[in-house]
């Protein structure tokens, strides 16, 4: 209960963020997407069925506030959600660079995953960059968020 | 239900209720974010903010000298047309005449009108304004005016906003006042009334702006009351001139 309590917490300070920080730190296309890093930094301690949950509420609350399709959100993030799940039962030893590594990938993923379902309609190239741009940003985020998450979690067991 | 809120022009259940919640703190801190990038932004390109800065001060500093010249020629402009619209003065004749020089501490005034246009010494001189002061010497093409405020410099005067009108004798102190000394000592003359020429001389015509009173005091040695008048003509931004012949 507590953990789903704090991922709420956590997802709506994700929602906070990306509506008041995001845009002011965007390079060209690309800015950072804190529910994703959310999902990624939370789900790396979580069980599938958990990271496919988180997956749900960080779709939910990206297109919430990006006053866009939320099925499209929801959906992309639901299958980033799953497949970070499925990665965590690869038992993988959880670090900062890993953290960082996942949440690019995952970011790349998610991102590509929305473009094939057609909620991108412009040109191609501006859209790669600004997906890059924003995988090489969560990646960076995800590291010290995972630090601090993995502090946490220690000092609570 | 998201498409059917979009048709109907608002935002879905879910999306309202997940933006109301969200937004009551995004909004302060984007302003924050905001302050704080602006602050950053500052620290980072203080030098060239600093540059810009002395640049649109010198540029507020030209403008202002600017602004200042403009109105100092508008003025210009406004009395020479007081000038052009005086009214045709019976038996006498407006020479225009440019000045040239200003001797403030001995309260004279260079003109660049002569004998060679027929000037003589106690012409009156006028502007748009009013009575400048007096022809004192004559050369070939220059007089000089003594100017009202000089010393020893008498015009009759009357005080136009009385009824009947109060006379008196305007004197130069070598301030920048002139004082009239009213030859009624019960006279009701007070601060604010107009002062113009009197008309006895054969040299200034009657109904001449000279200035306004200022202030009104008995005089206990003489029995007289006096009265200091502040002249119309504002001397510093004499260009052109015109004296009655």
């Amino acid at each position: 209960m507590k953990s789903a309590v704090a991922a709420v917490a956590m997802l709506w300070l994700s929602g906070v963020l990306e509506s008041s920080l995001s845009p002011r730190l965007a390079i060209g296309y690309g800015s950072p997407d804190f529910p994703l890093i959310v999902l990624v930094c939370l789900g790396l301690f979580c069980d599938r069925r958990a990271t496919t949950l988180l997956g749900f509420g960080a779709g939910l609350v990206q297109g919430a506030v990006a006053g866009a399709n939320l099925t499209l959100y929801i959906a992309t993030r639901s299958v980033a959600g799953f497949l970070l799940g499925w990665f965590n039962q690869l038992e993988v030893q959880g670090n900062l660079l890993v953290a960082g590594l996942v949440c690019f990938v995952v970011s790349l993923g998610a991102q590509l995953l929305l473009m094939f379902l057609g909620v991108y309609h412009g040109s191609l190239p501006p859209f790669l960059a600004g997906t890059l741009i924003t995988a090489v940003y969560n990646g960076v985020i995800a590291m010290p968020v995972y630090a601090l998450l993995n502090k946490l979690a220690r000092s609570t067991r | 239900m998201q498409s059917v809120s979009a048709h109907r022009g608002s935002l879905d259940v879910v999306t309202a209720l997940i933006q109301k919640t969200i937004s009551p703190v995004a909004r302060p801190l984007a302003g924050l974010f905001d302050a704080m990038g602006d602050y950053s932004h500052g620290v980072i390109r203080s030098h060239s903010l600093a540059e810009q800065n002395r640049a649109m001060k010198a540029q507020l500093d030209a403008m202002s000298i600017y602004a200042e010249r403009i109105d100092q020629a508008e003025q210009e402009i406004e009395n020479l047309r007081k000038l052009l619209d005086q009214p045709p003065l019976p038996g006498m004749t407006r020479v225009n005449a440019p000045v040239i020089g200003l001797h403030q501490t001995e309260g004279l005034l260079e003109v660049g009108a002569g004998t060679n246009k027929g000037i003589q010494p106690n012409m009156a001189v006028v502007n748009g304004q009013g009575l400048v002061g007096l022809v004192q010497t004559v050369t070939t093409d220059e007089c000089q005016v003594a100017l009202l405020t000089t010393l020893n410099i008498n015009v009759g005067g009357v005080d136009a906003s009385r009824k009947p009108p109060e006379t008196g004798l305007l004197s130069g102190r070598g301030g920048p006042v002139l004082t009239m000394t009213l030859f009624n000592s019960k006279s009701t003359v007070a601060s604010g009334d107009r002062i113009l020429t009197e008309g006895v001389s054969k040299h200034i015509p009657a109904g001449i702006d000279i200035g306004r009173v200022i202030s009104v005091e008995d005089d206990p040695y003489t029995g007289t009351r006096k009265a200091s008048v502040d002249p119309a003509v504002d001397v510093g931004i004499l260009r052109e001139v015109q004296i009655l012949k």
